[in-house]
């Protein structure tokens, strides 16, 4: 026990391992300062909390003698943060293969390979991502098909999720979020070596599940057709497709390079399907045209580099263009992923240093992201009746030194501590009368 | 240093007579310090020339002098390129005032840890320097023979502030070769970018990537026990070329043919040549210094040290310095223990932090990632003040590269490496908005006359300006 972070808080966070699996109790957290929908701050707040869903948000709402009660203190409360960076729960150590499930080799599934199930709550970057205020993450799977003979479909790399951050076995909120598609350099390689190669897979996977639902409706028996021969699509594949040009699923689109962003404009429009930029390094160049066709872009909030030609165009106002032309942002960056997933914070305080408003640059983190991942209402937005994922910050969300002294997820306290405190607070003292195995 | 060592050592052959070993490498490092076995001129020498500065006043900011002061409300007197004088309430005549409205004040940034140039951008295969991963130990390799000055990554980590930077050969060899040290200047040559009179460093490096990368190709090493032996084998060697070159002296024969590894080695042997180590685990660290020990050198400083805060102790009391991440974890087994406090827990038993990049990324933002060890250790009572913690970054480093009496604070006599701040470095909204390179303005961002672009930049829609 004295590995927690507060005596306060242990007395709720005994067995936390199943924990929304608990009925959590009534909470209230008074005296908070809150981002309204308009982006001012309004102090001497109170949230109450039952049920994992905000029940109410104001001033001058009294809290019941049952509620737990949290006195934030004037700090800022914000809903949780949601990564939308890398593949938590699927990676244990990057370098270790037996331990990264993001990513398959697979000749049948490219766009239905779906990543929920092998989802692991247990993953120590889980809690450490917690610790720092995020709450919801993005499980993005991998291209993994280097080596492999370029075959167009297989810029589909699956099918992304999304998962809260409890630690608990019923982690996964939306098993299905996003297709995800790789274009770029990675898409070119996978595509058998040609950009055009990639663009072209895009288009045969969205035309061979336009196919499948339109036989689907008619209550037609599907078959690839000639034209799509060559496309090893899978049934799974077809099916995830399909939803994505029914508008059920976003397209997930990594891709940076203009010249590519305005190819997925484009087939954004000719298709008419929800489309999610991810890495966007040039993307800035084309802000007024994805501002028209509604296309939010997951920022690489970091990279100012030449890193390929694809990011000749790089730059850490990227955001703040964006966002000027009414883009709508969440970010990952450079140094993120998933071990550092904790990093978009930095990142998008670096966007801020670089022109960004800051009640963008958080809402970025929350009710954008959420936005941009279909969670319209439930999830990002601190507001009654939404999911109790809350975050109470000593500081500036986005400064380097703040964390949060309060973490909710589904309306249950989070433990703040982790295996890398643990392993702190294990070596703080060098000279122990037993070896520090003992500690 | 060296010659504090050297007696150290002679006392040692007193008492110890009974370690033949120990005896007879001893009995050789006195030869190599009293016979001018490496004769050569030093070939490749720096061509470095400051850009042209003026005499200036910075007037009124908050300094971070890098000696663990802060002085509010100070100034900085910088003429021909050396800080002439700090303090407070400074008046100079014939300086150029710069008022500086609170704005904070830093010495130049350093990295210790760099590739820049060595895998410059765009990071194509032909642009792959790094790592000569043909042999596991290529004492001959200089760094400094590859690297490129047109990296764009210069000109984005002078925008961070970066004065000065370290760049080491990769970590796939267990001895990859000779590191270079630079002041960051744009320049056509990278003997313009020498740092005059630093010296060389040797890249070592543990653990993973040197049994994977040969392990993997069917050859020693692809233990961990391999690696030790692999670098035992390279110092014996060493011992071996300098006793036969004592021994033809001795007998006034010619020398033996001269060879590159070997002098590489035999420089790090003499003092002359600093040993940065990249290793990652606690256990690995102690060993290295135990190897370190049999052969009569020191470890400089230990790189990536993800596992130092275990032994902070023992790093304190080898005097071996710890570059480290602020929050890099976990991407390979030996990465799995990092915590943000490394270098907080590594000030705290007395041993040298120092925070490092490794990533053209990182470098832009050194100052946020000290920032971050800071206000992460906050949690557990400790409080490491502003004016300590920028050593990590400045003067720390400038010790790990050995150019600590030349720059790393804002010392009087010191090079005028100096970084201006739009606000306190340890926010994220901090931003350097003037950097100075012996005195020179060598990035301004309010003035696109003083904001380098490389030769790729040139009709590829690059961006510079510091964005």
């Amino acid at each position: 026990m004295r590995r927690l972070q507060s005596a306060s808080l242990a007395a709720v966070t005994v067995a936390m391992l199943t924990a929304s699996s608990l009925v959590s109790a009534a909470t209230a957290i008074t005296n908070a300062t809150i981002l309204t929908a308009s982006g001012e701050r309004q102090s001497e707040t109170t949230i109450l909390i039952e049920n994992g869903v905000v029940q109410a948000v104001g001033q001058n709402i009294p809290a019941a003698d049952d509620m737990d009660v949290i006195d934030a203190e004037g700090r800022l409360v914000t809903a949780g943060f949601i990564a939308a960076s890398g593949s938590l729960g699927l990676v244990e150590v990057g370098a270790v293969r037996d331990s990264v499930d993001s990513g398959a080799k697979h000749a049948q599934l490219t766009a239905g390979f779906k990543l929920a199930d092998a989802f692991n709550p247990q993953s120590s970057l889980i809690a450490i991502a917690r610790t720092d205020g995020l709450t919801s993450a993005l499980i993005m799977p991998d291209l993994r098909n280097e080596g492999e003979e370029g075959a167009y479909s297989r810029v589909f790399a699956g099918t992304a999720a999304i998962a809260d951050l409890s630690g608990s076995y019923s982690s996964i909120r939306v098993p299905e979020a996003a297709v995800v598609a790789y274009l770029g350099d990675s898409g070119q390689g996978a595509a058998g070596g040609s950009r055009a190669a990639a663009l072209e897979g895009l288009r045969a996977g969205l035309d061979a599940g336009r196919m499948f639902a339109d036989s689907r409706d008619k209550g037609s028996r599907f078959s690839l057709p000639e034209s799509l021969a060559d496309a090893p699509f899978s049934p799974a594949d077809v099916a995830q497709l399909a939803k994505v040009v029914e508008r059920q699923l976003p397209l997930l689109v990594v891709v940076d390079k203009a010249a590519e962003i305005a190819q997925v404009i484009r087939i954004t429009n000719q298709y008419g399907i929800r489309t999610v930029i991810m890495g966007g390094a040039e993307a800035w160049q084309l802000a007024n045209e994805l501002a028209a066709a509604d296309i939010g872009v997951i920022v690489n909030g970091e990279n100012n580099l030449p890193l390929s030609f694809d990011h000749m165009g790089a730059r850490l106002d990227s955001a703040a263009i964006l966002a000027n032309a009414g883009v709508e942002l969440s970010f990952n960056g450079e140094n993120v992923g998933s071990h550092n997933a904790r990093n978009i914070r930095q990142t998008a305080g670096i966007a801020v240093a670089h022109g960004l408003p800051w009640e963008t640059a958080v809402r970025a983190l929350s009710t954008s992201a959420a936005h941009l991942l279909g969670f319209d209402g439930d999830v990002g937005r601190l507001q009654s009746g939404g999911v109790a994922d809350l975050v109470v910050w000593d500081g500036d969300p986005l400064e380097l030194q703040t964390y949060p002294t309060h973490v909710f997820i589904n309306g249950v306290p989070q433990d703040l501590s982790n295996r890398q405190t643990q392993l702190r607070d294990r070596y703080l003292e060098m000279d122990t009368p037993l070896p520090h195995a003992y500690r | 240093m060296w010659s504090k060592t050297r007696s150290a050592r002679f006392h040692e052959v007193d008492v110890n007579k009974e370690n033949t070993l120990k005896s007879r490498i001893i009995s050789s490092l006195m030869a190599l310090t009293l016979t001018p076995v490496l004769a050569f001129a030093e070939p490749y020498e720096s061509r470095y020339q400051p850009l042209p500065s003026e005499t200036l006043l910075l007037k009124g900011g908050t300094i971070l002098t890098g000696t663990g002061e802060q002085i509010d409300s100070g100034d900085v007197l910088i003429k021909d390129g050396k800080i002439a004088r700090v303090g407070k309430n400074l008046k100079a005549k014939g300086a150029k005032v710069v008022e500086l409205n609170g704005a904070w004040v830093t010495p130049g940034i350093i990295d210790v840890h760099s590739h820049l140039g060595a895998g410059g951008q765009p990071r194509v295969r032909a642009h792959s320097d790094i790592n000569e991963a043909t042999a596991p130990t290529t004492p001959d390799v200089w760094i400094e023979h590859s690297v490129w000055p047109q990296d764009q990554g210069f000109v984005t980590a002078l925008a961070g502030g970066i004065t000065t930077l370290q760049i080491l050969p990769g970590s796939a060899n267990l001895i990859g070769g000779r590191s270079v040290i630079l002041k960051n200047v744009p320049a056509r040559t990278v003997a313009e970018m020498k740092f005059p009179g630093a010296p060389y460093g040797l890249k070592m490096a543990c653990g993973e990537n040197p049994k994977r990368v040969y392990g993997g190709k069917g050859r020693a090493p692809s233990t961990r026990m391999g690696n030790v032996a692999g670098y035992r084998a390279a110092w014996i060697d060493a011992l071996d070329y300098q006793a036969k070159i004592d021994k033809a002296i001795e007998k006034e024969e010619a020398l033996p043919k001269r060879d590159l590894a070997k002098e590489t080695l035999i420089g790090v042997l003499k003092g002359e040549i600093l040993v940065h180590n990249h290793c990652y685990r606690a256990d690995e660290m102690a060993t290295m210094l135990d190897i370190a020990d049999e052969f009569g050198y020191k470890v400089t400083a230990f790189h990536h040290a993800v596992e130092a805060y275990k032994i902070a102790d023992l790093l304190a009391e080898k005097g071996a310095c710890a570059a480290v991440w602020a929050d890099w974890w976990g991407f390979k087994m030996e990465a799995y223990d990092g915590i943000k406090e490394n270098a907080a827990l590594l000030e705290n038993a007395g041993a040298c932090a120092v925070v490092h990049s490794d990533d053209a990324h990182g470098i832009q933002r050194l100052n946020q990632e000290t920032s971050k060890i800071v206000g992460a250790v906050k949690r557990v009572g400790v409080n490491i003040p502003k004016a300590k913690a920028i050593q990590w970054i400045t003067l720390n480093a400038a010790k790990a590269l050995g150019v600590d009496e030349q720059t790393g604070s804002i010392e009087e006599g010191k090079m005028a490496d100096v970084v201006v701040w739009n606000t306190d470095p340890f926010s994220v909204y901090a931003l350097a908005e003037q950097v100075y390179i012996d005195g020179a303005l060598a990035f301004d961002r309010n003035d696109s006359s003083r904001q380098p672009m490389m030769d790729l930049g040139l009709g590829n829609g690059v961006i510079g300006g510091g964005l």
